[in-house]
Protein backbone atom coordinates (compact mmCIF):
# COMPACT_ATOMS: atom_id res chain seq x y z
CA UNK A 1 0.00 0.00 0.00
CA UNK A 2 1.72 3.03 -1.34
CA UNK A 3 0.06 5.47 1.27
CA UNK A 4 1.38 3.37 4.31
CA UNK A 5 4.79 3.08 3.03
CA UNK A 6 4.94 7.11 2.28
CA UNK A 7 3.56 7.56 6.08
CA UNK A 8 6.54 5.61 7.17
CA UNK A 9 9.25 7.52 5.15
CA UNK A 10 8.32 10.98 6.38
CA UNK A 11 10.41 13.70 8.41
CA UNK A 12 8.44 14.34 11.54
CA UNK A 13 8.39 17.82 12.72
CA UNK A 14 11.46 17.70 15.17
CA UNK A 15 14.18 15.74 12.86
CA UNK A 16 13.00 19.00 10.49
CA UNK A 17 13.43 21.56 13.11
CA UNK A 18 16.62 19.73 13.83
CA UNK A 19 17.67 19.78 10.18
CA UNK A 20 17.08 23.30 9.54
CA UNK A 21 19.17 24.13 12.83
CA UNK A 22 22.15 21.71 11.64
CA UNK A 23 22.09 23.02 8.38
CA UNK A 24 23.49 26.42 9.63
CA UNK A 25 25.37 24.57 12.20
CA UNK A 26 23.48 26.10 15.21
CA UNK A 27 23.16 25.17 19.07
CA UNK A 28 19.74 24.17 19.60
CA UNK A 29 17.95 27.18 21.64
CA UNK A 30 15.85 29.34 21.91
CA UNK A 31 17.22 31.90 20.01
CA UNK A 32 18.57 29.71 17.14
CA UNK A 33 15.01 28.48 16.75
CA UNK A 34 13.89 31.78 16.55
CA UNK A 35 16.15 32.22 13.05
CA UNK A 36 14.92 28.94 11.74
CA UNK A 37 10.94 29.96 12.46
CA UNK A 38 10.40 31.04 8.60
CA UNK A 39 11.88 28.24 6.63
CA UNK A 40 10.22 25.97 9.14
CA UNK A 41 6.85 27.62 8.57
CA UNK A 42 7.33 27.22 4.49
CA UNK A 43 7.87 23.53 5.12
CA UNK A 44 4.57 23.40 6.35
CA UNK A 45 3.19 24.33 3.22
CA UNK A 46 4.63 21.39 1.60
CA UNK A 47 3.74 19.26 3.85
CA UNK A 48 0.36 20.32 3.88
CA UNK A 49 0.06 18.62 0.50
CA UNK A 50 2.49 15.78 0.61
CA UNK A 51 1.30 14.44 4.27
CA UNK A 52 -1.64 15.90 5.45
CA UNK A 53 -2.05 13.71 8.16
CA UNK A 54 0.84 15.11 9.93
CA UNK A 55 -0.01 18.57 9.48
CA UNK A 56 -1.42 18.76 12.75
CA UNK A 57 1.88 17.58 14.72
CA UNK A 58 3.52 20.47 12.42
CA UNK A 59 1.73 23.16 13.87
CA UNK A 60 1.40 22.06 16.97
CA UNK A 61 5.15 22.71 16.88
CA UNK A 62 4.89 25.72 14.41
CA UNK A 63 2.97 27.38 17.77
CA UNK A 64 5.37 27.11 19.53
CA UNK A 65 8.45 28.24 17.33
CA UNK A 66 5.98 31.24 16.04
CA UNK A 67 5.77 32.22 20.32
CA UNK A 68 9.21 32.23 20.44
CA UNK A 69 10.02 34.02 17.49
CA UNK A 70 7.39 36.72 18.40
CA UNK A 71 9.56 37.09 22.03
CA UNK A 72 12.86 37.57 19.84
CA UNK A 73 10.74 40.34 17.93
CA UNK A 74 9.48 41.98 20.98
CA UNK A 75 11.56 41.74 23.92
CA UNK A 76 8.74 43.60 26.58
CA UNK A 77 6.48 40.60 25.29
CA UNK A 78 5.28 39.20 28.70
CA UNK A 79 4.96 35.67 28.79
CA UNK A 80 2.69 33.43 31.12
CA UNK A 81 4.15 31.37 32.56
CA UNK A 82 2.66 28.39 30.93
CA UNK A 83 3.81 30.06 27.75
CA UNK A 84 7.44 30.19 29.10
CA UNK A 85 7.35 26.48 29.89
CA UNK A 86 6.13 25.37 26.60
CA UNK A 87 9.43 27.53 25.09
CA UNK A 88 11.29 25.52 27.78
CA UNK A 89 9.48 22.24 26.89
CA UNK A 90 10.25 22.45 22.85
CA UNK A 91 14.12 23.31 23.39
CA UNK A 92 14.54 20.45 25.71
CA UNK A 93 12.44 18.02 23.35
CA UNK A 94 14.90 19.00 20.69
CA UNK A 95 17.72 18.42 22.84
CA UNK A 96 16.28 15.05 23.53
CA UNK A 97 15.89 13.86 19.76
CA UNK A 98 19.20 15.12 18.65
CA UNK A 99 20.53 12.68 21.37
CA UNK A 100 18.22 10.05 20.50
CA UNK A 101 19.45 10.36 17.01
CA UNK A 102 22.76 8.91 17.67
CA UNK A 103 20.79 5.78 19.35
CA UNK A 104 18.96 5.24 16.08
CA UNK A 105 22.09 5.33 14.15
CA UNK A 106 23.71 2.96 16.61
CA UNK A 107 21.02 0.64 16.26
CA UNK A 108 20.72 0.97 12.10
CA UNK A 109 24.30 -0.39 11.96
CA UNK A 110 23.60 -3.55 14.35
CA UNK A 111 20.78 -4.00 12.19
CA UNK A 112 22.80 -3.58 8.74
CA UNK A 113 24.90 -5.63 9.76
CA UNK A 114 22.89 -8.59 9.71
CA UNK A 115 24.98 -10.79 12.30
CA UNK A 116 21.89 -12.46 14.05
CA UNK A 117 22.01 -15.21 16.37
CA UNK A 118 19.91 -18.38 16.29
CA UNK A 119 17.65 -20.55 18.07
CA UNK A 120 16.62 -23.91 18.20
CA UNK A 121 13.35 -24.70 16.96
CA UNK A 122 11.52 -25.91 20.21
CA UNK A 123 11.46 -30.17 20.19
CA UNK A 124 8.20 -31.10 18.67
CA UNK A 125 7.35 -33.03 22.36
CA UNK A 126 7.32 -29.40 23.64
CA UNK A 127 4.95 -27.87 21.35
CA UNK A 128 1.32 -28.20 22.33
CA UNK A 129 -1.52 -29.70 20.36
CA UNK A 130 -3.85 -26.78 19.54
CA UNK A 131 -6.82 -29.30 18.54
CA UNK A 132 -7.27 -32.48 19.76
CA UNK A 133 -11.04 -33.92 18.51
CA UNK A 134 -12.98 -35.35 21.35
CA UNK A 135 -13.78 -38.38 22.04
CA UNK A 136 -16.27 -40.58 19.99
CA UNK A 137 -16.05 -37.91 17.40
CA UNK A 138 -18.23 -39.16 13.60
CA UNK A 139 -19.06 -37.52 11.07
CA UNK A 140 -22.23 -37.96 12.48
CA UNK A 141 -21.75 -35.33 15.27
CA UNK A 142 -20.50 -32.93 12.80
CA UNK A 143 -23.66 -33.11 10.22
CA UNK A 144 -25.81 -32.54 13.64
CA UNK A 145 -23.54 -29.68 15.25
CA UNK A 146 -24.08 -27.67 11.79
CA UNK A 147 -27.69 -28.86 11.66
CA UNK A 148 -28.60 -26.93 14.94
CA UNK A 149 -26.41 -24.15 13.57
CA UNK A 150 -28.18 -23.69 10.45
CA UNK A 151 -32.12 -23.95 12.39
CA UNK A 152 -30.48 -21.01 14.85
CA UNK A 153 -29.48 -18.90 12.26
CA UNK A 154 -32.75 -19.37 10.16
CA UNK A 155 -34.64 -17.63 12.67
CA UNK A 156 -32.93 -14.38 12.68
CA UNK A 157 -32.83 -14.60 8.95
CA UNK A 158 -36.91 -14.28 9.23
CA UNK A 159 -36.37 -10.88 11.31
CA UNK A 160 -36.58 -8.07 9.04
CA UNK A 161 -34.41 -5.00 10.45
CA UNK A 162 -35.83 -1.53 10.10
CA UNK A 163 -34.13 0.81 8.76
CA UNK A 164 -35.23 4.60 8.41
CA UNK A 165 -32.84 6.80 6.46
CA UNK A 166 -32.85 11.01 7.50
CA UNK A 167 -31.35 13.29 5.37
CA UNK A 168 -29.02 15.20 8.45
CA UNK A 169 -28.73 18.14 6.30
CA UNK A 170 -32.39 18.75 6.07
CA UNK A 171 -32.85 17.94 9.44
CA UNK A 172 -30.30 20.64 10.52
CA UNK A 173 -32.15 23.42 8.76
CA UNK A 174 -35.39 22.48 9.68
CA UNK A 175 -34.29 22.49 13.25
CA UNK A 176 -32.83 26.03 12.79
CA UNK A 177 -35.75 27.38 11.29
CA UNK A 178 -37.07 26.00 13.96
CA UNK A 179 -35.47 27.40 16.92
CA UNK A 180 -34.17 30.44 14.69
CA UNK A 181 -34.57 34.16 16.86
CA UNK A 182 -35.47 32.26 20.19
CA UNK A 183 -33.66 31.02 22.74
CA UNK A 184 -34.75 26.82 23.48
CA UNK A 185 -33.96 24.52 26.07
CA UNK A 186 -33.00 20.90 25.64
CA UNK A 187 -35.17 19.41 27.62
CA UNK A 188 -38.21 20.57 26.09
CA UNK A 189 -36.89 19.69 22.34
CA UNK A 190 -36.31 16.05 23.37
CA UNK A 191 -39.16 15.77 25.14
CA UNK A 192 -40.88 13.02 24.35
CA UNK A 193 -39.05 11.87 21.60
CA UNK A 194 -36.81 8.33 20.83
CA UNK A 195 -33.67 7.85 22.18
CA UNK A 196 -32.27 7.50 18.53
CA UNK A 197 -33.56 10.95 17.90
CA UNK A 198 -32.48 12.61 21.09
CA UNK A 199 -29.10 11.40 19.32
CA UNK A 200 -29.71 13.05 16.11
CA UNK A 201 -31.03 16.19 17.59
CA UNK A 202 -28.03 16.32 19.73
CA UNK A 203 -25.69 15.95 16.75
CA UNK A 204 -27.22 18.67 14.82
CA UNK A 205 -27.02 21.06 17.89
CA UNK A 206 -23.16 20.15 17.74
CA UNK A 207 -23.36 20.76 13.76
CA UNK A 208 -25.10 24.32 13.85
CA UNK A 209 -22.61 25.27 17.04
CA UNK A 210 -19.22 24.41 15.17
CA UNK A 211 -20.97 26.44 11.94
CA UNK A 212 -21.66 29.39 14.41
CA UNK A 213 -25.26 29.47 14.03
CA UNK A 214 -26.10 28.80 17.09
CA UNK A 215 -24.56 29.31 21.39
CA UNK A 216 -25.05 26.94 24.31
CA UNK A 217 -24.81 27.20 27.55
CA UNK A 218 -25.21 24.96 30.12
CA UNK A 219 -24.65 26.17 34.23
CA UNK A 220 -23.55 22.65 35.72
CA UNK A 221 -23.36 19.34 35.24
CA UNK A 222 -26.35 17.57 34.02
CA UNK A 223 -28.05 20.83 33.99
CA UNK A 224 -30.39 22.03 31.23
CA UNK A 225 -28.64 22.74 27.85
CA UNK A 226 -29.62 26.30 26.52
CA UNK A 227 -29.80 27.16 23.04
CA UNK A 228 -29.79 30.49 21.60
CA UNK A 229 -30.46 30.55 17.80
CA UNK A 230 -29.09 34.16 16.43
CA UNK B 1 31.36 -28.33 35.11
CA UNK B 2 29.04 -27.75 38.23
CA UNK B 3 25.79 -30.14 37.81
CA UNK B 4 23.35 -26.99 37.70
CA UNK B 5 24.96 -25.48 34.64
CA UNK B 6 24.47 -28.99 32.59
CA UNK B 7 21.28 -29.41 33.96
CA UNK B 8 20.39 -25.16 32.92
CA UNK B 9 22.49 -26.37 29.71
CA UNK B 10 20.32 -29.17 28.82
CA UNK B 11 16.95 -27.41 29.42
CA UNK B 12 17.77 -24.35 27.31
CA UNK B 13 18.83 -26.36 24.74
CA UNK B 14 15.58 -28.19 24.56
CA UNK B 15 13.65 -25.66 25.16
CA UNK B 16 14.62 -22.69 22.28
CA UNK B 17 13.09 -19.78 23.51
CA UNK B 18 13.32 -17.63 26.30
CA UNK B 19 13.18 -19.35 29.73
CA UNK B 20 12.51 -17.62 32.92
CA UNK B 21 15.34 -17.94 36.00
CA UNK B 22 12.16 -18.93 37.88
CA UNK B 23 10.91 -21.62 35.82
CA UNK B 24 14.97 -22.82 35.63
CA UNK B 25 14.76 -22.78 39.55
CA UNK B 26 11.54 -24.80 39.25
CA UNK B 27 13.03 -27.61 36.50
CA UNK B 28 16.07 -28.04 38.61
CA UNK B 29 14.71 -27.38 42.49
CA UNK B 30 17.57 -24.94 42.87
CA UNK B 31 16.99 -21.54 43.99
CA UNK B 32 16.78 -18.56 41.86
CA UNK B 33 20.23 -17.16 43.65
CA UNK B 34 21.74 -20.37 42.50
CA UNK B 35 20.33 -20.34 38.95
CA UNK B 36 21.61 -16.75 38.53
CA UNK B 37 24.67 -17.81 39.56
CA UNK B 38 25.46 -20.63 37.69
CA UNK B 39 23.52 -18.72 34.72
CA UNK B 40 26.11 -16.46 34.92
CA UNK B 41 29.21 -19.06 34.69
CA UNK B 42 27.79 -21.16 32.06
CA UNK B 43 27.47 -17.82 30.13
CA UNK B 44 30.56 -16.88 30.43
CA UNK B 45 31.74 -20.65 29.70
CA UNK B 46 30.05 -20.57 26.32
CA UNK B 47 31.14 -17.01 25.09
CA UNK B 48 35.01 -18.02 25.45
CA UNK B 49 34.20 -21.25 23.41
CA UNK B 50 31.86 -23.16 21.10
CA UNK B 51 29.48 -21.98 18.70
CA UNK B 52 26.25 -21.01 21.27
CA UNK B 53 26.12 -18.19 23.72
CA UNK B 54 23.76 -16.79 25.96
CA UNK B 55 21.19 -14.48 25.13
CA UNK B 56 19.30 -12.38 28.44
CA UNK B 57 16.50 -10.55 28.07
CA UNK B 58 14.50 -9.23 31.30
CA UNK B 59 15.40 -11.97 32.98
CA UNK B 60 15.20 -15.09 30.44
CA UNK B 61 17.59 -16.75 28.81
CA UNK B 62 17.99 -18.56 25.04
CA UNK B 63 20.53 -20.40 24.02
CA UNK B 64 21.23 -19.36 20.41
CA UNK B 65 24.41 -19.30 18.12
CA UNK B 66 27.05 -16.39 17.89
CA UNK B 67 26.46 -13.96 15.47
CA UNK B 68 29.65 -14.57 13.72
CA UNK B 69 28.29 -17.26 12.71
CA UNK B 70 25.17 -15.62 11.45
CA UNK B 71 26.49 -15.70 7.40
CA UNK B 72 27.12 -20.25 8.06
CA UNK B 73 23.72 -20.35 9.70
CA UNK B 74 21.79 -18.56 6.93
CA UNK B 75 22.96 -21.06 4.44
CA UNK B 76 20.67 -23.71 6.60
CA UNK B 77 18.03 -21.67 8.14
CA UNK B 78 15.44 -19.08 6.10
CA UNK B 79 15.15 -15.57 7.89
CA UNK B 80 12.02 -12.93 6.93
CA UNK B 81 12.96 -10.49 9.55
CA UNK B 82 16.50 -9.18 8.17
CA UNK B 83 13.61 -7.25 5.49
CA UNK B 84 15.20 -3.16 5.76
CA UNK B 85 13.67 -0.74 8.17
CA UNK B 86 12.28 2.56 7.16
CA UNK B 87 13.74 5.89 8.89
CA UNK B 88 10.54 5.75 11.11
CA UNK B 89 10.93 2.44 12.27
CA UNK B 90 14.28 2.49 12.98
CA UNK B 91 13.50 5.44 15.03
CA UNK B 92 10.96 4.15 16.59
CA UNK B 93 12.97 0.96 17.52
CA UNK B 94 15.73 2.54 18.64
CA UNK B 95 13.59 4.33 20.96
CA UNK B 96 11.76 1.26 22.37
CA UNK B 97 15.23 -0.88 22.35
CA UNK B 98 17.20 2.19 24.45
CA UNK B 99 14.55 3.62 26.95
CA UNK B 100 12.16 0.49 27.22
CA UNK B 101 9.62 -0.07 28.51
CA UNK B 102 8.39 2.89 27.77
CA UNK B 103 5.13 4.09 26.79
CA UNK B 104 3.36 5.32 23.59
CA UNK B 105 3.37 8.94 24.99
CA UNK B 106 6.82 8.79 25.60
CA UNK B 107 7.79 7.77 22.23
CA UNK B 108 5.62 10.61 20.79
CA UNK B 109 7.09 12.79 23.11
CA UNK B 110 10.72 12.44 21.82
CA UNK B 111 9.56 11.99 18.09
CA UNK B 112 6.76 14.81 18.40
CA UNK B 113 4.93 12.42 15.88
CA UNK B 114 1.86 9.92 15.94
CA UNK B 115 3.47 6.51 16.35
CA UNK B 116 0.71 4.66 16.29
CA UNK B 117 1.04 3.35 12.80
CA UNK B 118 4.52 2.86 13.21
CA UNK B 119 4.25 0.81 16.61
CA UNK B 120 1.71 -1.56 15.52
CA UNK B 121 3.72 -2.23 12.88
CA UNK B 122 6.82 -3.18 15.08
CA UNK B 123 5.12 -5.15 17.21
CA UNK B 124 3.36 -7.60 13.93
CA UNK B 125 6.97 -7.97 12.88
CA UNK B 126 7.93 -9.10 16.31
CA UNK B 127 10.90 -6.78 17.13
CA UNK B 128 8.98 -5.14 19.99
CA UNK B 129 6.67 -6.56 22.77
CA UNK B 130 3.85 -4.90 24.60
CA UNK B 131 2.51 -5.63 28.30
CA UNK B 132 -0.11 -3.55 30.41
CA UNK B 133 1.21 -0.89 32.11
CA UNK B 134 1.38 -2.10 36.07
CA UNK B 135 -0.09 1.58 37.25
CA UNK B 136 -2.07 2.52 34.57
CA UNK B 137 -4.70 0.05 32.95
CA UNK B 138 -5.23 1.92 30.25
CA UNK B 139 -1.71 2.31 29.25
CA UNK B 140 0.46 0.24 27.48
CA UNK B 141 4.58 -0.34 27.47
CA UNK B 142 6.74 -1.37 24.74
CA UNK B 143 9.74 -3.17 25.18
CA UNK B 144 12.31 -5.23 22.84
CA UNK B 145 11.68 -8.66 22.17
CA UNK B 146 14.06 -11.27 21.94
CA UNK B 147 13.76 -11.88 18.66
CA UNK B 148 15.20 -8.19 18.43
CA UNK B 149 18.30 -8.64 20.78
CA UNK B 150 18.96 -11.66 18.27
CA UNK B 151 18.88 -9.87 15.45
CA UNK B 152 21.38 -7.19 16.53
CA UNK B 153 23.64 -9.58 17.42
CA UNK B 154 24.00 -8.31 21.20
CA UNK B 155 23.85 -11.24 24.02
CA UNK B 156 21.43 -8.57 26.07
CA UNK B 157 19.67 -5.21 25.96
CA UNK B 158 22.56 -3.73 28.04
CA UNK B 159 25.24 -4.38 25.50
CA UNK B 160 24.25 -1.89 23.17
CA UNK B 161 26.67 0.41 22.35
CA UNK B 162 26.48 3.61 25.07
CA UNK B 163 23.35 2.33 26.85
CA UNK B 164 24.51 3.51 30.09
CA UNK B 165 24.32 6.81 28.48
CA UNK B 166 20.99 6.82 27.18
CA UNK B 167 19.80 5.41 30.63
CA UNK B 168 20.49 8.50 31.79
CA UNK B 169 18.68 10.57 29.04
CA UNK B 170 16.00 8.30 30.00
CA UNK B 171 16.38 9.12 33.68
CA UNK B 172 16.37 13.12 32.28
CA UNK B 173 12.94 12.16 30.48
CA UNK B 174 11.12 10.54 33.47
CA UNK B 175 12.14 13.66 35.84
CA UNK B 176 10.34 15.25 33.23
CA UNK B 177 7.05 13.41 33.76
CA UNK B 178 6.03 12.19 30.98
Amino acid sequence: MPYEISLDNFSGPLQKLLELIEERKYEVSAVNLAKVTGDFLDHIRTVEKTEPRLLADFIAVAARLILIKSKSLIPDLQLTPEEESDIKDLELRLKLYKEFKAAEEKIGVLWKRGLVSYPREPASALSIPIFYPPAGMKPSTLLSAISSLRETLSTYQNEKERYEVVNFEEYVSGLLENISGRISHFSSLSASKEKKEVILLFLALLHLLKDTKISIDQDSQFSDIIITSK
Amino acid sequence: MNQLESKIEAILFISGSPVQIKKLADLTEASEDEVRDSVKILSEKLSSDGGLYLLEIEGAYQLVTKPEFAPLVQKMVKDDMTEDLTPATLETLSLIAYIGPTTKSAIEYIRGVNSSFTVRNLLVRGLIERSIHPQKANTYLYRPSADLIRHLGVASISELPDFDKFQELKKNLETNEI
